[in-house]
C-alpha cells in the first residue's frame, strides 16, 4: 500500500513543477510561422498562389462572381438585366439605387482590401526575406504590385478618392485617410512602372497563367489613358502589340480558348476539367433567367451579321419568350480548352485606338478598331471624323467586351459619357458617377469621411 | 515495508503503536462484549425472530440493520427480498430497524417471533442527500454554491436519446432547447444565461465520471444545413439509463475551482454504479416508441393557392402567365392536391431501445456493467436513421481497512448517424399544393418536364456520420494517514468522428445532362484524444464543532486533434461512390494536427463550526496553450458562506421551521473557448490551389496578447424547509457579469480583415430570480406525491461595448438591451393607396432602410421559464407528468415567409390580405414578383415588428405511468411502462413550433413509447 502513496507524491511533483513547459504545444501541423513562409521560393510562390485564388474565385476581376465587375458593372451600366428579385442589393445596382448600406458593394471594398492586404503581405514576405533569390524575389514583387494595382484600379474608378495603402500595420490601416484619385493614380502609375523592370518578358508558365512584363504594360497603358498621357499610353501599347509572343487571334471561334497567342494573362480553374467561373454564372436554360441576361439594347446593338453574336451570345427561348445570356466561355463541364481571361491583346488594340485618337490621328487609329470588327465578320470602317470615330469606338469595345471585367463602365466613365446611361435607366443620376463608401467603413474609420455626394 | 518505514520511523513506529492499540481494544471489546451475551443468554430466555422489511408501497428493502436495542449486538441486516433471520433475541426485546433515507422504527418483540416491518420514507433525509460538486462531494444541507440535481429516477426510461431532453424544465436556472426533431444533433443550453457574445463561447463544461469531454463541435464538419451550427452535443454518448445523477453547477462558489472554464456553468454526469448484494442482479429493459412531429401548419389547399397566385398577377397587371409560372399556366395539374407537409415530413418516426445491465458485488467491491442499443428513424420519407451503441462499465472497490479506493468507469459509445444532406422542413411548407408527383409510374423520379425540383430527388444525397467515443476513468484514493487522503483522478476521452456527404449526379435533374461524372463525395475525419491527469490531497479535521476540509489539486490535460477533409469528384458509376479511390479528381481539402494543453492548481478550504456556519474558499491558478506566452496563466477564485439559521437556538420554538439557510458566494470564472492558435502569426495551408501550387494565405491579423474572459458571479440563496421539510422553498438571486469579452475587436476592411481577436472592454450582465419549490402534499402509507416547481426570471444585459456604432455588431447588440435581441422594422399598417406595407421613417429620408430606419428592439430571449413536475406512487403504480413552459418572443413565421403570390404555398393567414373591399387585411396583396416596389416591401416585413411574436409555450413535457408487477424467486419483478415525450403544446406562436435555436430546421418530435423491463 505505500507504494501506492509514493505513486500519488511522484506525480504530483511532476505536475506542480514546470508548468510553463507543460502547456507548451508549438505550432499546428497545418500552419507555418510567417517568416518561414518566405524562406524559400516554393512557399512564398504559395502564399503568391493564394492571391491568384482570391483573384480568380472572388474578386471584382472574377468573372463568374457575384462581386465581379463583369456582372456588378454590366448590370450598373447598360450590358445586363438583372433578375435577382429577392436580392435587393443587386437589385439596386442594377437599378441605379444603390444605397451606402448596400451589401454587394460592401463586399466589393472588402473583398478587395483583403486582397491589397495579402498582397502587401506578400511583398513585405519577400523584402524581408533573406534567402531568396533576386529573380525570385523581384518576379514575386512585381505580380504582387501588378494584382495590388489592377485592385487599386478598379477601386479608385468605383469609389473616387479611395484609402491606399502598403503597410500591414492594422493600427495605421484603421485610421487610414482617402487619397485624392489624380494622387492615387500618379501612385499606381509609380507602381506599375516598377513592375514592368521587375517582372520578365518570358511567361513563368506556358499556359499565360500568371501575368508577365506585358501584362504590367497593359495596366500602365490604362492608367495612362485614365491620367491623359496619350503618348506614353501610345508607347506602352504599341510595346507590346510589337512583342513576337502576341499574335491578333482570327477566329472568333478561338478568342476564348486558353491556347491563344492573344492572350496576355488568363486564369486557370483549380482543377483540370473545371468551368471557369463565367460559364457557370451565366448559364439558364430552360426556364426563365435567374440572374442576368444580356439588355435588349446591347443585343440589338450587333448586326445581325456579326459573327461575335452568332458565337457569343445564346438565346434561350421557353414557352415563345426570349432572352440572350453571355455565351463567350461555353463549357460548363469536362472543361478542356477555357482559362478565364484577364488581359487580352485586343484590348491593346483598343488603346492604341484611343491614344491615337485623342492625338487626333484618327486615320492611323482606324485599322486597331477594325481589326475587331474584321474578325466579326463585319466591313471595316474607313476616314471617321474624330467624333464619329470616338463613338464607334465606344461602341466597338461595347460589342467586343461585354460582360468582360466592366470595360463598359471603365470606357463611359473614362469619356464622361456615363450620364448618356439616363436615356436607358431611369433612375441615373450625375453622382453616381462613383458607388457610395460602405456606411459599415465609415462608422468604423471616421477619417473615411466624407461620404461620396449624393450618397 | 522496512525500507519505506526508514523514510519517517517516527512517524511509523505512532502508526503502529496506536494500531495495536486499537486493535488490542477491540478485542477486549469482543471479549466483554461476548460475555455479556453468554450471561444474558444465561439467565433470560432467547428466540429467533424472522420477518421482511418492505417500503410502504411493499417494495422489499435489502441492506436494512436491525439490532437489539440496548446492546451492543451486531445484529443482521435484511437480505435481498427483505428478509432477515435474527437469532438469540429476548423475548421482551424492542428491535430496531434503520436504512439510509428511512426513518428508523424501534419495535417491541413482545413475544413475537414473526416480525414484518414496513419503513416510512424520512423526508427529512433530503437534507442528508450528497451533492457531487466535481472535485468533492458535499452535503446538500451544508453546500455553499448552488448546484442543481437530477437523479437516474427523473431520467430513466424516457423516450429520448440525451439525456437533456429528460432534464428540460426541470432546473431553475437551466434554460435547454433541443435544436431540432432529427436525432442526433444538440442542445442549446443556457445556465443562467449567455455570457459571451460568441456562440462558442456559452457552451458549459461537460465532466463525465471526472473527465471533462469537450463541448466544442467538430471544426469543419459537414453536418451545416441538417444540424443546426453543427453541433453534437457530447451526452449523446451516453445512454441515458447509464446515467446516475446530473449535477449543474451554478455560482461562483460551486464554478470557481473550474477556472477558466467554468464561467458557463458545469455539468456534472455521474454513471450508475454496482451495488453490494449476495445475487448478481441482471437487468433487461426494452422499449418502443413511436414519434410524429409536434406541430403542422395550415397551409392553403389548391384553389386557395391558385386563386393567391391568379390575383398576384393580375394585381401586377400580367394577363399572360410567364413561362416560369408552371403552377397556373397549365404547366401542372391544376386539380391536384398534396399536403407536402405530410408528404415530406409527415412519417412515424420509430424509436426501439434494448438495455441489459448486469450488476454485484461484495461489500469491498461491485461492478455494472451495461449494453444498450437504441435505433431511430426520422420523420423524414424515406428510411434514414441514427443508431446507438453503448457499452458502459463500473467497478469499485475499498481495502479491507476501508483506506484504499478504487474507482474505475469505462463507456463506449458509437453513434451512426444516416440522414438527408439538407432539412426538408422548410420545402414542404413552400411546395405549391398542385405541384406535380414525387414519382412516375415506374418508380423513377418526377421532374415533369424539367418543370419541377423533384424534392425527394435530393434524399440521395446523404450525410453520414459515425462518432465513436471512448471514456475512461480511473480515480485512486488513499487514506495515508488517519483523515489524511490522496487521490489521484486519471482519465481518457477519444473520439472519432467520421462525416461522409454524397452527391450522386441523379439528385439533379437528368435535363441538364449530368452523369456519375460529376457525382462527388466529401469526406471530413477527425480524431481527439485527450488524457488527463489529477493529483490531490485531502485533508479533514474536526474538533470541538469546528470542522476543517481541505484540498489541493492540480490538472494536467493535453488534448491531441487531427483533422483530415477529402473531397473526390467524378465516378464512373454511382456504385462507386463511396470509394474515394475511384474518384477521378480528389484532393485533400485539409489535414491538420493540433494540440491543447492546460495545466492547473486549485484548492478549496471548507471550514464549518458547528454544523451552522460555514464558509467555503475555492480558488484555482489556470495555464492555457491557447493564449500567448505573456497571457498563459489567470487566477480563478471565490468565496462561499452559509448560515444554518433553523438551527439557532432561537428558532427552536419555530416547529413548522424544519430549515432554514442564507447562503451567498462571490468569485471570478473565466473561459478559454477561444479555439487553438489564435494568437500565432502564420500562414495556413488553403483548401484551394492555383496552377497545382496550393495556396498558404495569413492566417489572421495576430495578437499574441489577449487573454481569458472573464465572469464575476455574485449569489444570494435562501432556502427554507417547512412542516418537516415537507415543503421546501429554495430562491436564489444572481448576478454575473462578464467582461473582457473575447470577441473580434471589429476593424474597417482597409486592415485587410474584419477583425482582430482581442479583448472586448465589453460587458455583459445576466441576472435573475430562481425559485424552487418541492412539496410533497400527500405521504400515506401506499400512496405517496410530490409536486415540484421551479420558475427563473432571467435577464440579459449589455452593460457596454465600446465601438459597437461603427462595427460589424452595429445591427446584432444596442447597449442597455440583452444580447439576444432583434432590431426591426416599425410596421404600422398598410397603406391605403397604395396597398404596401407602411413602416416607421425614423430618419425622414423617404427610404426605408438599414440601420437607420430598423430602430426597434425586440428581446428574443425568454422573459421567464420553468416546470412543474408530479410523481404520484400507489402501491406498485407509479404516475409521473412534466410540464414545461416558457415565456418568450421570438422571429415568427413572417419572418421567413417567402412573398405571398409567389410560387410558394403559404399559411391559410395569408388569406388575410389586404384590398380595398377588405381594409383589415393582414397581408399585402400578392404579388407575382416583377414589382421591385413590392419585393421590397415583403423583405422589410419580413424584418419588421410584424415578425416577431409571441413564442410563449406550456408543454406537457413527459408524462409516464409504470406498474410493478412483482413474480417470484427467480425473477424479481417486471416494470411496466409507457412513457409520452411532448405530448400536448400550448401556443399561440405563429410557427411550427416554439422550441428552435435556428428557423427552418425540423422542431423536436412527440413521442409515445411502450417499455417493459424485466430485473433478475
Amino acid at each position: 500500500m505505500k507504494r501506492i502513496s509514493y505513486l500519488f507524491i511522484y506525480v504530483g511533483l511532476l505536475l506542480f513543477t514546470a508548468c510553463e513547459d507543460l502547456i507548451d504545444v508549438g505550432y499546428p501541423s497545418n500552419q507555418l510561422g510567417t517568416p518561414q513562409a518566405f524562406e524559400d521560393v516554393q512557399t512564398a510562390n504559395a502564399a503568391l498562389a493564394n492571391l491568384y485564388t482570391q483573384v480568380r474565385d472572388r474578386s471584382v476581376l472574377t468573372g463568374g462572381s457575384y462581386i465581379g465587375t463583369g456582372s456588378l458593372c454590366g448590370a450598373y451600366a447598360d450590358e445586363l438585366d438583372c433578375y435577382y428579385y429577392d436580392q435587393n442589393q443587386y437589385m439596386d445596382i442594377y437599378q441605379n439605387q444603390q444605397q451606402e448600406t448596400n451589401i454587394a458593394i460592401a463586399s466589393v471594398w472588402s473583398a478587395s482590401y483583403q486582397q491589397i492586404y495579402y498582397a502587401n503581405a506578400v511583398i513585405y514576405g519577400v523584402e524581408q526575406s533573406t534567402t531568396l533569390s533576386d529573380d525570385d524575389r523581384n518576379r514575386i514583387k512585381g505580380e504582387a504590385l501588378l494584382v495590388r494595382s489592377l485592385l487599386y484600379f478598379y477601386l479608385q474608378q468605383l469609389f473616387g478618392d479611395i484609402p491606399y495603402t502598403t503597410s500591414l500595420d492594422y493600427e495605421y490601416n484603421r485610421t487610414i485617410g482617402k487619397t485624392e484619385a489624380s494622387v492615387l493614380l500618379t501612385q499606381l502609375e509609380k507602381d506599375m512602372m516598377e513592375a514592368v523592370t521587375l517582372l520578365e518578358d518570358d511567361y513563368r508558365d506556358a499556359e499565360r497563367i500568371y501575368p508577365n512584363r506585358k501584362a504590367a504594360q497593359l495596366l500602365l497603358a490604362r492608367i495612362c489613358l485614365l491620367r491623359e498621357d496619350w503618348l506614353l499610353a501610345e508607347q506602352t501599347a504599341k510595346n507590346i502589340l510589337q512583342s513576337p509572343l502576341y499574335q491578333y487571334e482570327a477566329d472568333i471561334n478561338e478568342v476564348f480558348h486558353k491556347s491563344g497567342k492573344h492572350i496576355l494573362w488568363q486564369l486557370k480553374p483549380q482543377n483540370n476539367g473545371d468551368a471557369t467561373s463565367e460559364a457557370a454564372f451565366y448559364f439558364f436554360t430552360g426556364s426563365a433567367p435567374n440572374n442576368y441576361i444580356l439588355t435588349a439594347n446591347l443585343v440589338g446593338s450587333f448586326a445581325d451579321n456579326d459573327l461575335r453574336k452568332q458565337v457569343w451570345i445564346a438565346e434561350v427561348t421557353v414557352n415563345g419568350q426570349s432572352w440572350y445570356r453571355p455565351y463567350k466561355y461555353k463549357n460548363r463541364e469536362n472543361n478542356a480548352n477555357e482559362y478565364s481571361i484577364v488581359f487580352r491583346l485586343e484590348e491593346a488594340y483598343f488603346i492604341m485606338a484611343e491614344a491615337l485618337a485623342r492625338q487626333n490621328k484618327v486615320d492611323e487609329a482606324l485599322p486597331y478598331l477594325n481589326a475587331s470588327r474584321e474578325r466579326a465578320g463585319l466591313i471595316p470602317l474607313t476616314s471617321l471624323s474624330q467624333e464619329a470615330f470616338i463613338d464607334e469606338l465606344l461602341a466597338e469595345k461595347r460589342r467586343e467586351f461585354f460582360t468582360e471585367s466592366g470595360h463598359r463602365f471603365l470606357d463611359l466613365k473614362r469619356w464622361g459619357r456615363l450620364n448618356e446611361l439616363s436615356a436607358l435607366k431611369p433612375d441615373w443620376k450625375d453622382y453616381k458617377q462613383v458607388w457610395p463608401i460602405p456606411r459599415n467603413e465609415l462608422l468604423l474609420n471616421p477619417n473615411l469621411y466624407p461620404q461620396n455626394t449624393g450618397y | 515495508m522496512e525500507k519505506n518505514k526508514s523514510y519517517c520511523p517516527q512517524f511509523y513506529r505512532l502508526l503502529s503503536v496506536l494500531r495495536d492499540t486499537r486493535a488490542r481494544y477491540r478485542l477486549l471489546f469482543l471479549l466483554l462484549a461476548g460475555t455479556f451475551i453468554l450471561i444474558n443468554s444465561a439467565y433470560t430466555q432467547t428466540v429467533t425472530v424472522t420477518g421482511r422489511v418492505t417500503e410502504l408501497s411493499g417494495n422489499p428493502l435489502p441492506g436494512v440493520s436491525i439490532v437489539i436495542k440496548g446492546t451492543s449486538s451486531t445484529g443482521t441486516t435484511t437480505g435481498e427480498e427483505g428478509q432477515y433471520t435474527l437469532p438469540g433475541v429476548p423475548a421482551d426485546a424492542v428491535l430496531s430497524f434503520s436504512f439510509v433515507g428511512f426513518k428508523t422504527q424501534e419495535i417491541p418483540l413482545n413475544g413475537r417471533t414473526r416480525l414484518n416491518v414496513q419503513l416510512q420514507e424520512d423526508i427529512t433525509a433530503l437534507s442528508e442527500v450528497v451533492v457531487n460538486a466535481g472535485y468533492y462531494t458535499v452535503k446538500d444541507a451544508v453546500r455553499t454554491g448552488s448546484i442543481a440535481r437530477v437523479t437516474a429516477k427523473e431520467i430513466q426510461n424516457q423516450p429520448v436519446s440525451n439525456a437533456l431532453s429528460a432534464v428540460q424544465g426541470r432546473m431553475a436556472g437551466v434554460n435547454i432547447t433541443q435544436s431540432g426533431g432529427t436525432g442526433g444533433g444538440g442542445y442549446d443550453i443556457q445556465i443562467r444565461g449567455t455570457n459571451s457574445l460568441r456562440r462558442a463561447g456559452n457552451y458549459p463544461m461537460y465532466i463525465i465520471d471526472g473527465v471533462p469531454v469537450s463541448s466544442e463541435t467538430a471544426s469543419n464538419s459537414l453536418s451545416a444545413t441538417i444540424l443546426p451550427y453543427t453541433e453534437i452535443n457530447p451526452l449523446n454518448a451516453i445512454n441515458p439509463n447509464d446515467i446516475e445523477s446530473i449535477e449543474i453547477l451554478k455560482d461562483a462558489d460551486a464554478t470557481a475551482i473550474y477556472g477558466s472554464r467554468g464561467a458557463n456553468g458545469v455539468i456534472l454526469v455521474t454513471t450508475k454504479k454496482g451495488r453490494a448484494a449476495k445475487k448478481t442482479a441482471l437487468s433487461v429493459n426494452t422499449s418502443y416508441g413511436l414519434s410524429r412531429v409536434v406541430n403542422k401548419l395550415k397551409m392553403m389547399d389548391t384553389p386557395q393557392y391558385l386563386e393567391m397566385r391568379r390575383q398576384a398577377y393580375a394585381s401586377d397587371g400580367i394577363t399572360k402567365y410567364p413561362a416560369n409560372a408552371y403552377d397556373i399556366n397549365g404547366t401542372w395539374d391544376e386539380n391536384r392536391y398534396t399536403d407536402w407537409q405530410n408528404e415530406l415530413i409527415g412519417k412515424t418516426a420509430i424509436n426501439s431501445n434494448i438495455q441489459l445491465s448486469l450488476s454485484g458485488g461484495s461489500e469491498n467491491t461491485n461492478f455494472l456493467v451495461s449494453a444498450g442499443h437504441n435505433e431511430q428513424t426520422t420523420v423524414f420519407a424515406k428510411d434514414f436513421n441514427y443508431k446507438t451503441n453503448n457499452l458502459s462499465m463500473n467497478l469499485n472497490h475499498r481495502s479491507d481497512d476501508n483506506r484504499f479506493t478504487l474507482k474505475a468507469s469505462g463507456l463506449f459509445s458509437e453513434q451512426t448517424n444516416n440522414l438527408i444532406r439538407s432539412d426538408v422542413t422548410k420545402q414542404s411548407l413552400l411546395l405549391s399544393p398542385n405541384a406535380p408527383v414525387l414519382y412516375k409510374e415506374d418508380g423513377s423520379l418526377n421532374w415533369e418536364n424539367n418543370t419541377f425540383a423533384n424534392p425527394v430527388a435530393p434524399y440521395g444525397n446523404t450525410y453520414d456520420n459515425k462518432n465513436r467515443v471512448l471514456n475512461l476513468n480511473i480515480n485512486l484514493g488513499y487514506e495515508l494517514f488517519r483523515s489524511f487522503y490522496l487521490k489521484l483522478n486519471g482519465g481518457i476521452d477519444q473520439q472519432i468522428f467520421e462525416e461522409t456527404i454524397l452527391s450522386p449526379n441523379t439528385t439533379r435533374n437528368p435535363a441538364f445532362g449530368s452523369t456519375p461524372a460529376s457525382s462527388s463525395t466529401t469526406k471530413a475525419n477527425q480524431h481527439r484524444f485527450t488524457y488527463l491527469l489529477e493529483p490531490q490531497v485531502n485533508y479533514k479535521h474536526a474538533l470541538n464543532g469546528h470542522e476543517t476540509d481541505i484540498l489541493i489539486g492540480g490538472t494536467f490535460q493535453h488534448r491531441q486533434s487531427s483533422a483530415l477533409g477529402l473531397f473526390g469528384m467524378g465516378f464512373e458509376s454511382n456504385a462507386l461512390i463511396t470509394n474515394m479511390a475511384a474518384a477521378a479528381n480528389a484532393w485533400v481539402d485539409y489535414d491538420t494536427e493540433t494540440g491543447y494543453k492546460y495545466a492547473a492548481l486549485f484548492g478549496r478550504i471548507n471550514y464549518q463550526y458547528k454544523n451552522r456556519y460555514i464558509l467555503n474558499l475555492t480558488g484555482r491558478r489556470d495555464g492555457s496553450s491557447r493564449f500567448g506566452t505573456n497571457n498563459r496563466f489567470a487566477n480563478f477564485g471565490a468565496v462561499g458562506a452559509a448560515w444554518l439559521f433553523a438551527e439557532e437556538e432561537f428558532f427552536n420554538d419555530i416547529r413548522w421551521l424544519s430549515f432554514g439557510k442564507l447562503r451567498t458566494s462571490y468569485g471570478l470564472t473565466g473561459s478559454d473557448a477561444i479555439g487553438d492558435y489564435q494568437y500565432l502569426d502564420t500562414y495556413t495551408v488553403s483548401s484551394k490551389s492555383y496552377g497545382g501550387i496550393k495556396a498558404l494565405y495569413p492566417s489572421r491579423l495576430y495578437n499574441p496578447y489577449f487573454s481569458w474572459e472573464k465572469t464575476t458571479k455574485l449569489e444570494a440563496a435562501l432556502e427554507l424547509g417547512f412542516i418537516n421539510d415537507r415543503i421546501r422553498l429554495n430562491t436564489a438571486w444572481y448576478r454575473n457579469r462578464s467582461g473582457n469579452q473575447l470577441v473580434g475587436i471589429p476593424l474597417p476592411a482597409t486592415t485587410g480583415f474584419s477583425r482582430i481577436q482581442a479583448n472586448l472592454p465589453a460587458t455583459v450582465e445576466n441576472r435573475g430570480l430562481e425559485f424552487e419549490l418541492n412539496t410533497n402534499p400527500v405521504r400515506t402509507g401506499s400512496f405517496n406525491w410530490n409536486s415540484d416547481f421551479n420558475i427563473t426570471f432571467p435577464r440579459n444585459k449589455l452593460v457596454s461595448f465600446p465601438g459597437l456604432e461603427g462595427s460589424t455588431y452595429a445591427n446584432q447588440y444596442v447597449v442597455g438591451y440583452p444580447t439576444s435581441i432583434v432590431k426591426v422594422y416599425n410596421y404600422e399598417g398598410i397603406d391605403p393607396e397604395t396597398g404596401l406595407y407602411i413602416f416607421t421613417d425614423y430618419n425622414n429620408d423617404g427610404n426605408i432602410s438599414s440601420p437607420d430606419d430598423n430602430r426597434v428592439i425586440k428581446e428574443t430571449g425568454p422573459r421567464y421559464y420553468g416546470g412543474w413536475s408530479n410523481q404520484l406512487s400507489y402501491k406498485q403504480w407509479e404516475f409521473s407528468f412534466l410540464f414545461q413552459f416558457v415565456n418568450q418572443v421570438q422571429k415568427n413565421y413572417n419572418s421567413m415567409m417567402s412573398r405571398p403570390g409567389s410560387l410558394n404555398n403559404q399559411p391559410v393567414e395569408v388569406l388575410d390580405v389586404w384590398s380595398k373591399d377588405n381594409p383589415g387585411g393582414q397581408y399585402m396583396p400578392y404579388s407575382s414578383g416583377t414589382d421591385a416596389q413590392k419585393n421590397q416591401s415583403h423583405a422589410l416585413f419580413m424584418n419588421s415588428t410584424a415578425a416577431v411574436g409571441d413564442a410563449s409555450f406550456i408543454r406537457l413535457k413527459n408524462i409516464q405511468l409504470s406498474y410493478r408487477l412483482p413474480v417470484n424467486r427467480h425473477v424479481r419483478d417486471i416494470r411496466f411502462y409507457a412513457q409520452g415525450q411532448n405530448v400536448l403544446t400550448f401556443t399561440n406562436y405563429f410557427g411550427l413550433d416554439p422550441e428552435f435555436i435556428l428557423t427552418g430546421f425540423l422542431p423536436p418530435l412527440k413521442t409515445w413509447s411502450f417499455g417493459i423491463q424485466f430485473n433478475f
